[in-house]
């Protein structure tokens, strides 16, 4: 599938996050951008696919379908962790990686567009599909 | 010895101590365990040692409901029956398959997995398979290289299936059984009518013709019948001359509760890195292969039935494809064989090419639910023998496509959870509440259920003994005494089920 692009888009949103941050506010553009990247997607599926999926999952979720819920959501866990815009790439990778892992071995999936998902990456796809390109 | 009834004197009278009719893969296996003993056994093949079109033309049938392939070519009538062009696929039946399962109506055999293992060890013989060993682990500490997507846990696990050369039952046992002082094979002998006493108790007689107007009568103290289920029904139906509803019919359960296997491409499993996942692949005739399973425990969680998903195609490959229950549309079953093998050979050569793949079809094959509305009957037309032909009415229930969907979903999240990929479900999966079925629904040519076993003459035509309820003398062997289908092809468990019906046999002599 053609993903050069969204790639290089994944590749700029975790620079863009190792940035120093100055406004720690919970809606956080540099943040919503590094959150936005549902990894093992963008190893299958080009950006535009992801972001279809993103709004597939906003109308299947319409109350979760604004950037600062989905953001909210991304970034606390069931174990009360969060992260924050001061995170490092490596901190948010880790922490939306054990996310997903755990979404997908407790049964917290969501089928969107056929896709079976975490419901944690299917909200990145949501929040993708919401920030500007 | 071998006898063609086309040759024997008009109104020849033949006499055994066990009459077998049908001699495909149940017929011939339980045949084959009578070779050196003192009894007299016969049995009746209704076609020759090649394939006949006059005689395959007695398979005809219509059908109605799901759309079928043909009857006239899912099926061969003549020695060695559908083993002619069977493609070897054996796997046993879980344990799970043979309970009483509360969201499966009509599920529960009576009879345990385990009473089945011997008989499978014994069946691994007849078709030519390695050691009786289903187990991951024993066949990866052979090779190494299989590697399971994710190890066997508590959700999905890797169900080991082996491969029959195929063996051709027409080929690999005609010298032996024609050689048998004990068996008297018959071609040419098409079982029209089965008689039985004033008080329909037991089996007097049979009556069988060929297309050279011959017909003869044979009478024997066992009969076993073995046609596949379609035939085992029709033959129970059609003789009812002195039981209205046919033979073993009283609780009008003959020729109902008629299960395939789904057979249908269901998801596409995405991966992040190229694999060629060896322990899912496929070598025609030779070694094993893995599906993805569901656990019972989540299957009882889900209220799902067993199924469970190849890996065979590349996404590539299979994208292309045409659907089988279009390939196989030809009533000549040479013709559509042919078209088979052409698809297999052109996707085989292009699998070949393909490098770095990590795209691949996940195949679902899940069980059909026991549904006494999917059944044969008898059509008023007649064939060229004046047998009715057989009439099937293929009906699935919402359960089966929920089951696949569930099945691929669960499926799904062990691949994410594994960190390896993503699944994708088919579009026809998308909308839960969407209960029809897609065009390219096929079924994998398995006919099972039709005289299904029940300790219970009001539930079920045979007992655990493959007997007809009410019938002393009379059985019925093959998948059309399963209760339930399972996931796996029917082949090696209903050879299975016929060397435990010839043991018991064997006991009454």
């Amino acid at each position: 599938m053609k993903r050069r692009t969204f790639i290089v888009l994944s590749a700029m949103a975790t620079a863009t996050v190792s940035m120093p941050f100055l406004n720690c506010t919970a809606h956080n553009p540099q943040l919503d951008k590094a959150l936005s990247v549902p990894e093992m997607l963008s190893h299958i599926c080009n950006a535009k696919t992801i972001k279809e999926i993103g709004k597939a999952y906003g109308n299947k979720v319409p109350e979760e379908y604004n950037i600062k819920k989905i953001e909210d959501l991304l970034v606390s866990n069931s174990d009360n962790n969060t992260i924050s815009a001061k995170s490092t790439p490596g901190e948010i990778h880790t922490f939306i990686d054990k996310n997903i892992h755990t979404d997908f071995e407790s049964g917290k999936t969501v089928i969107v567009n056929g896709w079976v998902l975490s419901v944690t990456e299917a909200r990145q796809a949501a929040l993708l599909s919401l920030i500007p390109s | 010895m071998h006898i063609d009834a086309k040759e024997l004197p008009n109104n020849s009278l033949i006499e055994g101590d066990v009459c077998i009719i049908g001699a495909g893969a149940a017929g011939i296996s339980i045949a084959l365990e009578w070779i050196n003993t003192p009894f007299k056994v016969i049995l009746l093949e209704g076609g020759g040692f090649e394939y006949d079109d006059k005689v395959q033309d007695l398979y005809d049938g219509k059908t109605t409901g799901q759309h079928y392939y043909p009857l006239r070519s899912s099926r061969l009538h003549y020695f060695g029956g559908t083993t002619g062009h069977w493609a070897g696929f054996c796997s046993t039946f879980d344990p799970i398959d043979f309970k009483k399962r509360d969201w499966v109506e009509h599920s529960g055999w009576p009879i345990k997995r385990e009473d089945l293992d011997p008989f499978y060890k014994r069946a691994h013989k007849n078709v030519e398979l390695g050691p009786y060993e289903y187990d991951l682990n024993y066949w990866q500490k052979k090779d190494p290289s299989l590697i399971p997507l994710f190890p066997d846990a508590d959700v999905v696990w890797n169900k080991i299936w082996q491969f029959s050369p195929p063996t051709r039952f027409g080929e690999k046992y005609k010298d032996t059984i024609v050689k048998a002082k004990s068996i008297h094979l018959y071609t040419y002998a098409n079982v029209v009518d089965i008689s039985a006493n004033e008080n329909v108790s037991a089996i007097k007689k049979v009556t069988v013709k060929n297309y050279a107007g011959k017909q003869h009568t044979v009478q024997a103290k066992h009969f076993i019948i073995a046609c596949c289920s379609i035939q085992n029904a029709r033959l129970l139906l059609a003789s009812n001359k002195q039981a209205a509803k046919g033979l073993g019919n009283d609780n009008d359960i003959v020729g109902r509760y008629f299960m395939e296997h789904l057979e249908i491409k269901s998801s596409e499993l995405w991966l992040a890195k190229p694999n060629e996942l060896k322990l899912y692949g496929f070598t025609f005739g030779k070694g094993i292969s893995a599906e993805l399973a569901i656990t019972e425990k989540k299957q009882e969680e889900f209220k799902i039935l067993n199924g469970t998903a190849s890996l065979r195609s590349p996404l590539e490959i299979s994208k292309n494809m045409k659907p089988m229950i279009d390939i196989w549309s030809d009533k000549d079953p040479r013709k559509s064989l042919d078209r088979l093998i052409k698809t297999f050979t052109d996707a085989g050569k292009q699998q070949q090419a393909l490098v770095n793949n990590r795209s691949y079809e996940l195949f679902t094959r899940v069980e059909q639910a026991p549904n006494p509305s999917s059944r044969v009957t008898l059509d008023t037309e007649k064939d060229s023998l004046g047998v009715p032909r057989a009439m099937l009415h293929w009906e699935l229930t919402p359960l089966e496509k929920r089951s696949i969907r569930k099945i691929n979903e669960l499926i799904g999240q062990q691949v994410g959870a594994a960190g390896i990929g993503r699944v994708r479900l088919m579009d026809y999966l998308h909308d839960e509440k969407d209960n029809s079925w897609p065009s390219f629904t096929g079924g994998g040519w398995h006919h099972m259920g039709t005289t299904r076993m029940s300790d219970d003459p009001k539930k079920g035509v045979v007992n655990a003994n493959c007997k007809v309820h009410g019938i002393s003398n009379l059985y019925m062997a093959g998948s059309s005494c399963y209760v339930t289908a399972a996931a796996p092809n029917p082949t090696l468990t209903l050879i299975a089920l016929s060397l435990r019906l010839s043991d018991h046999l064997k006991t009454l002599m």
